[in-house]
């Protein structure tokens, strides 16, 4: 609801109420000449100065004759008087008429238009700054709770107006609402011309301006002021008839149902346990990828790459965990991406060959249980005699170890948790970079090609006989593990020594007493830019300088010591203070006590 | 280093009185005496093996034909069904322990075969250690999660969940701690007899999987994938030492009980010998002149050291085990396993090697491992009331963790105080030598005269009050620093001790040191 006020200084309105107060005036019965005779009449009976009445009176309880306007009851008391001067009935409600009608048309007179006009203007200011502000709320209050937030600020909200002029013309636009906003105003415009005083601009400034403020009504207003009248029609465009409503409402139900039946149905169906039910859906579905796939191959084939890719994907990853199945979901959707690739298929032949080959039993895996059996019998029974493998014993023999004969076996085979073994293997992986963990699973993965490495595991019933063939199968893929693990490990102990120096040229920095420099920053720099730095020498002369301490390890290459100060005070407590009587000094004290 | 008795025994004819001849007299005697008891119960000399080049290391069938008829219960064979098994001797050598992986506890006195107890809990075990000394053994076992601690009965007295799954247990009988490296990475020290964590350090380089303890220091030796063999104790976080022994990555560190020895096995099989004292690598083949280390072929990664320095090791993947000589190369004796070999430990004081296996226990006869001369209080011949002195004594005894500290880097609980002897003797000579300033000695009070007035006269009298107080505080100083030193380190010093310096406080404070340069002023006041 708007202010009354705002709708006092509209001239429009000003005629209007004078074209009603005319229309008023002439339905009633006292003519205007009558009535001013009256009053003049009234004026001088009642010697009542017209200039005196704004006087301003200490409030009283007695009445006030002469102050015709001042108070309600001071008009009842003077209608009083006149009825009492009046005297008969007649007469007296004539003149009673006339009062009535003399009190609706004077009424106080507002303040003038001029004067109400700035603040007019500053309560709308006030309101459209008030609007404008509570845009922000969300943002402000948003960007305080934020933990952190990063300058510049996304770019948000309205164009900020560039000059005094914009502030102005949006202001007057401002008013211009406010005017078209407030319903008494415009029930009395209707057909009048419209007087506002700014010219409502159609650049494109202005029309952005409005888009983003969202201000139909300034569209209104502009469309008033051209007196256009489809643009009124058009005042709420998000209001639909009737039966698009109903017709909307009607489609939304019916997508509900479809979606609940549908949900309904996969319930049911994933509920169902039969087996055949499952392979036929299995099929359907098996057909329905296929058939997509199909599709997509000539209508999308961006989109058919991808889910080739991801088929490639999948096999690498089955390859890398090296179950090399066949019957599973796995290889099903395999056999889809076959029917599309040649090589495809080629590569889940061999997988699916390779698995068959890693799981048939060798003869030595065979005949495993008697030689456990076998070898029990060995260790109780009197003639245990040990049979180290030829080549150790005779390595044994000569006294020294010849490099040639090593047999080494790679230490990715072992179980884990129970030994140190897998620490050893996890060194083939941990210090080194990407590019060697590669290498080591591509060794693995040719390790797992031999057919029959010795593997003795946790029942560990291997026995030597087993060994000593098995050593025979596999000396040509021996040859080859050797190898690559001398490289292997060649490269895991470069790695390892560069590793350790690294760290023994920190543990050494990080020990070593810092020098104190005691030039403070500031120092030299007050008198302001211009000033010559202090010399070097001088400076020097701030720090301290700390002792250079000779490390323990300073000799060693291959050890790092750490310098124990907390622990070696808390030692000393328990250390003997002085050299103890018979002994001449401590080397001779310490001696005595070790040996 | 000779004793004036010594001396005096020598040479009886140049003695300076009768009272010292006879005095000497009875030293001789009492020293023949002592000769002849020593005489009567001789050291018994090690055993040993006598290989010949070209033949085959004898059979436990050849050895059991003969030694001894006492020594042959160190044979025998175990078959369990919940392996592998880990096995421990307790420190007398008297007991041993397994547990299994699968669940199975049991103790039992192996010489006479007589059962402890046995039982079944039910998850996998992973390492045990006999704690205490002597008269009520206990065991800690590691569970797959906590590690318990069982009485002689088998009854679970402490569950300790700090030590959270323990890869390896280590009993420090000096210090009372039970040590635990675990496959969280953690070390852990706990005071037996105390209760009390000691220290708990995170190694962060994986699961701790590769340990070892060094009897004589105290320390734990970790072996890390990386190469580096690493020296811990309870009070730095940090390894004290560290040492890149096999680049190729530590399997398997082991330490002699007795010596400074400590053996690691590499990535590349490669077994090495280090001098922990010195942290440098000794030679090991008793042929080659320099040889660094020696390849054991199909190695697994167990190792252990008898007292006399015997090394064992499974060869053929823990299919056998072969005995090494103490710096050699040559196996002295190989034996086969039923199941492949998980734990190996040599009985202290005996001859007899205990391995640990997938299908059970055995103990094998290794002439020469064991020290035949017990010098402990506790060994196996020590009787109850002898093992129960030495709990007592063991108590008492026993030694604060800070005492645990590696040879490399000096110190040790033997070690004498030079760095307090020093600054003792620094601060006696500092305070001994300190003079009155210049002004305090050049000071004439000046002669008196009738006319001077009475405020010159006061000045003067202050002036002469504060230099006699500074000289009185220098004195005074001078005292109480000699009185303390009088407690440490008189006899260094060659000070002497006052009864009125007995009196005087402990906590004398150091003076400053003079730099005499204009940074003094930035150096903070003392009080």
């Amino acid at each position: 609801m708007k202010n009354r006020e705002d709708s006092d200084d509209d001239p429009l309105e000003e005629e209007a109420e004078a074209t009603m107060s005319a229309g008023e005036e002439a339905s009633a019965d006292v003519p205007e000449e009558d009535h001013a005779a009256l009053l003049s009449g009234l004026r001088r009976t009642l010697k009542v100065d017209g200039r005196r009445r704004s006087e301003r009176r200490p409030p009283s309880s007695a009445m006030d004759v002469h102050g015709l306007r001042s108070a309600g009851g001071a008009a009842s008391s003077m209608r009083q008087i006149l009825a009492t001067a009046l005297g008969g009935q007649a007469a007296k409600r004539a003149v009673g008429q006339e009062l009535r009608a003399a009190k609706r048309r004077h009424r106080v007179l507002e303040a003038p238009a001029k004067l109400t006009e700035a603040k007019s203007q500053r309560i709308a200011a006030y309101e459209r700054a008030n609007k404008d502000l509570g845009r922000w709320y969300g943002y402000v209050e948003r960007n305080r709770l934020s933990e952190e937030v990063s300058f510049p600020l996304p770019a948000t909200g309205a164009p900020r107006p560039q000059s005094v002029s914009d502030y102005r013309q949006r202001a007057r636009v401002d008013i211009a609402v406010a005017m078209s906003a407030d319903p008494d105003s415009a029930k009395g415009e209707s057909g009048a011309a419209p007087t506002t005083s700014a010219p409502v601009v159609d650049d494109l400034e202005s029309r952005l301006y409005r888009r983003l403020y969202n201000q139909t009504a300034i569209a209104e207003a502009a469309g008033l002021a051209a007196g256009n009248p489809q643009q009124q029609q058009q005042k709420n465009p998000n209001q639909l008839d009737g039966a698009k409503v109903r017709e909307r409402l009607a489609s939304n139900r019916r997508l509900i149902a479809r979606r609940h039946f549908l949900e309904e149905k996969l319930k049911r169906q994933s509920r169902i346990k039969s087996k055949s039910y499952r392979k036929h859906a299995r099929r359907a579905k098996l057909k329905q990828e296929e058939a997509e796939l199909t599709a997509l191959k000539d209508s999308d084939p961006a989109a058919f790459a991808e889910r080739m890719a991801a088929l490639e994907r999948a096999r690498a990853d089955e390859r890398i965990s090296q179950r090399h199945r066949g019957g599973s979901k796995f290889a099903r959707q395999q056999k889809l991406r076959a029917k599309f690739d040649d090589a495809a298929r080629q590569a889940v032949q061999d997988m699916i060959q390779r698995g068959k080959e890693l799981t048939e039993k060798t003869d030595g895996d065979a005949n495993g249980d008697s030689s456990g059996e076998d070898s029990d019998a060995k260790s109780s029974g009197d003639e245990a005699a040990v049979q180290l493998p030829e080549d150790l014993v005779d390595d044994w023999n000569d006294g020294t170890a010849e490099e040639d004969k090593d047999e080494t076996v790679p230490a990715s085979l072992r179980p884990a948790r129970s030994t140190g073994l897998s620490a050893a293997s996890s060194t083939l992986a941990s210090s080194a970079g990407q590019k060697r963990q590669q290498q080591q699973r591509s060794l693995e993965l040719d390790l797992s090609h031999m057919p029959s490495l010795p593997t003795v595991d946790a029942a560990g019933d291997e026995d030597g006989d087993a060994l000593e063939a098995a050593s025979s199968r596999r000396s040509l893929a021996r040859l080859r593990t050797d190898e690559l693990l001398a490289e292997e490990v060649a490269e895991t102990e470069a790695d390892a020594k560069a590793d350790f120096e690294r760290e023994k040229a920190a543990v050494a920095d990080e020990e070593q007493p810092k020098d104190v420099d005691l030039f403070l920053p500031g120092w030299n720099t007050w008198t302001g830019p211009g000033t010559r730095p202090v010399s070097e020498e001088r400076r020097q002369k701030f720090v301290i300088k700390a002792p250079r301490r000779k490390r323990r390890d300073a000799a060693h290459g291959h050890v790092i010591i750490r310098e124990r100060l907390g622990a070696g005070q808390a030692l000393r407590r328990h250390l003997v203070k002085g050299v103890p009587f018979p002994y001449a000094n401590a080397e001779q004290f310490e001696g005595a006590m070790r040996a | 280093f000779q004793t004036t008795m010594d001396v005096a025994a020598e040479d009886s004819d140049q003695m300076p009185s009768g009272f010292h001849a006879k005095a000497a007299a009875k030293a001789a005697r009492l020293r023949r005496e002592a000769a002849k008891l020593a005489s009567a119960s001789a050291l018994e000399s090690p055993g040993g093996i006598e290989s010949r080049p070209g033949e085959w290391a004898p059979t436990q069938s050849k050895l059991l034909r003969r030694v001894a008829v006492a020594a042959r219960p160190g044979h025998f064979e175990l078959s369990l069904q919940y392996g592998p098994y880990s096995v421990a001797y307790d420190t007398t050598g008297r007991l041993l322990a397994l547990c299994g992986r699968g669940g199975h506890v049991a103790a039992f006195e192996w010489r006479q075969k007589r059962l402890m107890f046995e039982s079944q809990v039910n998850e996998p075990c992973h390492a045990l250690t006999w704690v205490g000394a002597g008269s009520t053994p206990q065991l800690a076992v590691a569970h797959s999660n906590w590690t318990y601690i069982y009485d002689a009965q088998g009854l679970e007295l402490h569950c300790l969940k700090r030590l959270h799954k323990a890869n390896k247990l280590f009993w420090l009988p000096r210090h009372w701690l039970l040590a635990a490296c675990t496959d969280t990475g953690h070390l852990h020290w706990q005071d037996v007899s105390t209760g009390q964590t000691v220290a708990s350090y995170c190694g962060h380089h994986g699961p701790l999987r590769v340990s070892a303890l060094h009897p004589d220091s105290g320390c734990v030796l970790t072996g890390q994938p990386n190469g580096q063999l690493c020296i811990w104790t309870p009070l730095e976080k940090r390894p004290v030492v560290k040492m890149l022994c096999c680049p190729a990555g530590v399997r398997a560190v082991a330490t002699a009980p007795a010596g400074h020895a400590v053996y690691t096995l590499g990535g590349d099989s490669r077994l090495r010998v280090w001098d922990i004292r010195c942290l440098r690598p000794l030679s090991v083949s008793d042929s080659g002149a320099d040889a660094a280390s020696i390849r054991l072929f199909d190695a697994a990664p167990q190792l252990a050291v008898s007292q006399r320095g015997l090394l064992a090791c499974p060869v053929r993947q823990g299919a056998a085990l072969m005995v090494l000589p103490a710096g050699g190369a040559k196996p002295l004796l190989s034996h086969p396993s039923p199941g492949r070999l998980s734990d190996l430990a040599f009985c202290p004081w005996e001859d007899v090697l205990a391995f640990g296996h997938a299908r059970g226990l055995g103990s094998v006869l290794v002439p020469g491992s064991g020290e035949p001369n017990p010098d402990g209080a506790v060994h196996p011949l020590s009787g109850k009331r002898q093992r129960r002195e030495a709990e007592v004594r063991g108590l008492l005894d026993k030694l604060p963790p800070e005492t645990i500290a590696p040879p490399a880097v000096g110190g040790g609980v033997n070690a004498v105080d030079a760095e307090g002897i020093e600054e003792a003797l620094a601060r006696k000579r500092a305070a001994v030598m300190a003079l009155p300033s210049d002004e305090v000695r050049q000071f004439q009070p000046r002669r008196r005269s009738g006319k001077a007035s009475g405020e010159l006269n006061r000045k003067v009298g202050e002036r002469w009050q504060r230099r006699r107080m500074e000289l009185r505080q220098l004195l005074k100083s001078k005292k109480r620093v000699l009185a303390e030193m009088g407690d440490e380190g008189a006899d260094a010093a060659g000070g002497r001790k006052t009864k009125k310096a007995k009196k005087v406080s402990q906590s004398g404070e150091l003076t400053k040191p003079a730099t005499g340069t204009f940074l003094d002023r930035l150096i903070p006041k003392a009080d």
